[in-house]
């Protein structure tokens, strides 16, 4: 008896598996569980190999699954890419093997093939239809797990219901084929999880959520170009931005996403801009252009797999170097990584604030996992986060407050800013070095006396706003058993959070009591209590483990540069697939049992 | 942004610091015909933004009233774009030199162009880079000799003016910051133009160009809308056909070509939604859209 659901829909480009996967999920969804979706995909459109992942329960789903236990199995590669790694004894695979031509499928042991004429049953209802046996499929799946098929019948309809009646009632047709199908000719699923339809979730993905987040958080503008992936943020934004007093704009490249995006902010717009690590190269100068002007900007960094175009379609949190590195000099600014996909709801709204009430870049570190897997999500409080603006100045100046200074000197080193169309707070913003009236010292008075104390005063104005933050941020917190429980510390960033948490709570069954430090906020950091942390747990005994999506291990050479702590061991993974709670189970058994191989 | 009684704009609202260019610098006559047509217009400074790339010309926004934005070298135009659809209520002028917007900012100026928002761009053409001491600029002529081009230039120079018309700004004219008269008028026109409107101002280095001088223009330039010219500013082929002429003949000083199109901010969903953004003011998303976006995920 299965105590969870735990789908794969595999096939190629053209097969439909991204909107079935949509289509399940929902299902699942409406059914009252909760859902973790992953896609596997690559950057091709027609043809290659692509999967849609489900795995759902009644209780929250934070990652992916460890084992497949139906699998939908449309093509020939199916088997070799999914059937093979992902199933074990017990594991059922739908397939059609008339229909796609397979012959003979290779299985683990105690896998059951189910060969159902998927295409032929597709064709019987509607041949100029090509992809419906998608529709066929996903009947057949609803029916081993014994959901409604009422429910998924609902689903069609709404979807389809643009494409006019006759396509809904052809899909109808299919997915009762499916379903009967099964009905008729094998067993079903046996499975403890129960479903319940007053329940009512939303599925959103990781980028969706921030997204959604900054437009709840008063975003007024977004500039992008697209960029996996990244991307889903801009569609996201130029669907409902326009719907929500956000504009929106595609420029013509990432240089000029971001300056758009500065530009926005200097005249009093919520401002953001997004994309991946190549877009993100070409942001570097308007980084530093905007914190010395002290515009509020956020710039999301979805990331992929990198060096260079790397690997468009495979996840990695290899940019974060890049993140820290970008732009010359030194100057204030935010990193924040985004850990999961509620938190990225809440996150879309702190980062604006942050940027507004330090007038300074927020940086958002996520990544392809992050960003592109969904999960279902019960109440978003759309009221939980006001929208803060700092020192704003709208309102017209006095002539008796004058003479304003956009830079002024203060004790938390944030100067009122005024937006142009106020009356008496002109000003020029300059990328140069200025004086606190904005006046350059880099031209005709650099080098002078009283340029050089300008320039000292500007730049400690500045870096002091990094204490005020730091002292704003929550300091960071550890999951699971403090220093004389735990036998095992790991330490990982952003979106390895979740994965890392349900790989501890299975170690538990093998002895390992097991704690997650994950950071969050990356600059200003917690250098101290990080420190703190990681030597309480080592000299009580407890084995450290980093964790991340990298060669080299960039968040643990950040951190012993911070903290002066070294954490030697590590399980580092670089070849762009999400990670699963047993490989990461894994490392860990090896880890406690004497050391990892790499 | 209260309402105040507006008083007469004059020349002395738009004054600020004092330019840091060479004497005699070609610039200082933009200037002057800059402040002049801003009188003219009667524009307030607060609802007026100057933004500006890296370059000796590029220093513009200091020496001239109203909001300035100093950005990055090549960097003028998306900026302008950022601030003029948050806020289209703003004027926003660009200014900057040749190297800022036709070498690193080439990119960025064509899409302005296209995209026709209510912006004045106005390029400083002196046909060299000044801020970084005499290189070739893309406008400077073949075998000129620079200290990036010490055997002469090898580069055919382009040609700003052909360039924004095909690539779609509405009011393109080219004038020379001797021509205070001329220059005034176009400037205003082109102020006054709704979409984009593009300046090439011929604008003399002093100290690093010894060709392209004031006596050299003054010898060539003529004026493409003098009465008695043929020139018909909505024909988009002569105007590319006027603006081929090159430097080595006469050379023509005028508005090339006018049209009118809808501007960018006028077909922007959001703008048309909501007006300007800005004093909408940040807002949450309201429970109706709420529930609207979130139905799209159920
Ligand atoms: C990214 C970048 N590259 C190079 C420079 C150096 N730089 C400053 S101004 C300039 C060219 C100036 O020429 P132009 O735009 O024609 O203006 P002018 O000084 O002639 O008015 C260059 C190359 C810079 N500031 N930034
Ligand atoms: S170097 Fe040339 S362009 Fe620069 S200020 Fe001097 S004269 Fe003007």
């Amino acid at each position: 008896m299965l105590d969870q659901i735990s789908i794969r829909l595999s096939g190629q480009n053209g097969d439909g598996i991204f909107s079935s996967g949509d289509t399940l999920a929902k299902i699942l969804t409406r059914s009252g569980l909760k859902v973790h979706g992953a896609r596997s995909y690559q950057s091709i459109i027609r043809g290659g190999h692509v999967s849609y992942s489900i795995r759902a329960n009644t209780g929250d789903v934070r990652a992916p699954a460890d084992y497949i236990d139906v699998m939908v199995a449309i093509r020939p590669d199916s088997f070799i890419a999914d059937v093979m790694p992902m199933m074990k004894a017990g594991g059922k695979v739908l397939y059609d093997s008339k229909g796609f031509r397979i012959k003979d499928p290779e299985v683990p042991e105690g896998v059951t093939l189910i060969d159902i004429p998927a295409m032929q049953m597709a064709r019987d209802i509607d041949s100029s239809i090509k992809i419906l046996y998608n529709t066929v499929f996903v009947g057949a799946v609803v029916a081993m797990y014994g959901l409604e098929l009422e429910v998924h019948e609902t689903m069609l309809k709404g979807f389809f219901q643009r494409k006019g009646d006759k396509v809904v009632q052809i899909n109808l047709e299919a997915a009762r084929a499916g379903y009967s199908w099964v009905e008729e000719n094998t067993s079903k699923v046996e499975h403890s999880v129960v479903f319940d339809r007053s329940k009512d979730g939303i599925y959103i993905g990781g980028n969706e959520t921030l997204a959604l987040g900054m437009l709840n958080g008063g975003l007024q503008s977004y500039s992008w170009y697209p960029m996996t992936p990244a991307t889903p943020v801009g569609s996201f934004l130029a669907t409902y931005g326009p719907l929500s007093g956000c504009i929106v704009k595609q420029m013509e490249d990432e240089i000029n996403v971001s300056n758009y995006a500065v530009g926005a902010a200097f005249a009093g717009a919520r401002s953001a801009c997004g994309t991946s690590g190549g877009g993100f190269a070409l942001m570097s100068e308007a980084i530093g252009f905007a914190s010395i002007i002290e515009a509020p900007v956020v710039f999301i960094e979805v990331a992929r797999g990198g060096p260079s175009t790397g690997l468009p379609t495979k996840t990695e949190q290899g940019d974060l170097n890049q993140m820290l590195g970008a732009s010359q000099g030194d100057f204030p600014r935010a990193i924040i990584a985004q850990e999961g996909i509620a938190d990225g709801f809440y996150l879309g709204q702190e980062s604006l604030n942050i940027a507004e009430k330090y007038q300074m870049p927020v940086i958002i570190a996520s990544d392809l996992y992050m960003g592109e897997h969904f999960e279902t999500l019960d109440g978003l409080d759309f009221d939980r986060i006001p929208i803060e603006r700092g020192k704003l100045i709208t309102e017209d100046i006095a002539d008796d407050e004058l003479p304003y200074l956009r830079y002024k000197l203060t004790d938390d080193g944030i100067s009122p800013r005024v937006i142009p169309g106020v009356a008496n707070g002109m000003h020029d913003a300059g990328s140069d070095e200025h004086d606190e009236d904005g006046a350059l010292v880099s031209d005709k008075r650099a080098g002078f006396p009283e340029a050089i104390e300008v320039r000292i005063q500007q730049m400690k104005k500045r870096m002091k706003k990094m204490d005020g933050l730091l002292k704003e941020l929550p300091p960071p917190e550890v999951w699971g058993p403090g220093p004389d429980e735990a036998n095992l510390l790991v330490v990982s960033w952003g979106s390895s959070r979740d994965t890392v948490r349900e790989a501890l709570t299975q170690a538990e069954a093998d002895g390992v009591k097991g704690a997650s430090l994950n950071i969050k906020y990356i600059l200003p950091f917690h250098g101290k209590e990080v420190g703190e942390i990681l030597r309480a747990y080592e000299s009580a005994g407890v084995k450290i483990l980093g964790v991340e999506a990298n060669y080299t291990g960039q968040m643990m050479r950040y951190i012993r540069g911070e903290t002066g702590f070294e954490i030697k061991d590590k399980y580092l993974r670089y070849e762009g697939e999400y990670i699963l709670p047993r490989e990461v189970r894994g490392a860990i058994e090896q880890f406690m049992n004497g050391g990892l191989q790499q | 942004m209260t309402e105040t009684v507006e008083l007469r704009v004059t020349s002395k609202d738009w004054q600020s610091h004092r330019p840091t260019w060479c004497p005699g610098c070609g610039d200082f006559g933009v200037l002057s015909a800059t402040r002049k047509a801003l009188v003219n217009t009667q524009w307030q400074p607060k609802d007026t933004v100057i933004v500006s790339g890296i370059g000796c010309s590029s220093n513009f926004p200091h020496f001239v009233g109203g909001y300035g934005i100093h950005t990055l070298h090549g960097r003028s135009q998306p900026v302008a774009q950022g601030i003029k659809l948050s806020n289209p209520d703003l004027n926003v002028i660009v200014a900057g030199g040749d190297g800022d917007g036709l070498a690193i900012g080439m990119g960025g100026f064509l899409h302005a162009a296209r995209r026709n928002m209510d912006i004045t761009y106005l390029i400083m053409d002196n046909q060299v880079y000044g801020l970084t001491v005499n290189q070739a600029s893309p406008t400077s002529t073949m075998d000129r000799k620079t200290r990036s081009t010490p055997y002469g230039n090898i580069e055919h120079p382009i040609s700003p003016v052909q360039l924004a018309i095909s690539a779609g700004a509405t009011f393109v004219a080219r004038t020379f910051s001797k021509e205070g008269k001329q220059f005034e008028s176009i400037m205003q026109a082109a102020l006054e133009h709704k979409g984009f409107a593009f300046i090439d101002a011929l604008s003399p280095c002093v100290t690093f160009n010894k060709v392209n001088t004031y006596d050299w223009f003054k010898e060539r330039v003529y004026d493409l809308n003098a009465p008695d010219s043929d020139h018909d500013t909505s024909d988009k082929i002569a105007a590319l056909t006027k603006a081929d002429e090159d430097f080595s003949g006469q050379i023509p000083i005028g508005i090339f070509y006018q049209t009118q199109k809808p501007t960018y901010e006028e077909l922007d969903p959001t703008i048309q939604k909501f007006g300007n953004v800005i004093t909408r003011g940040a807002l949450k998303i309201d429970p109706e859209t709420r529930n609207k976006i979130l139905a799209d995920f159920r």
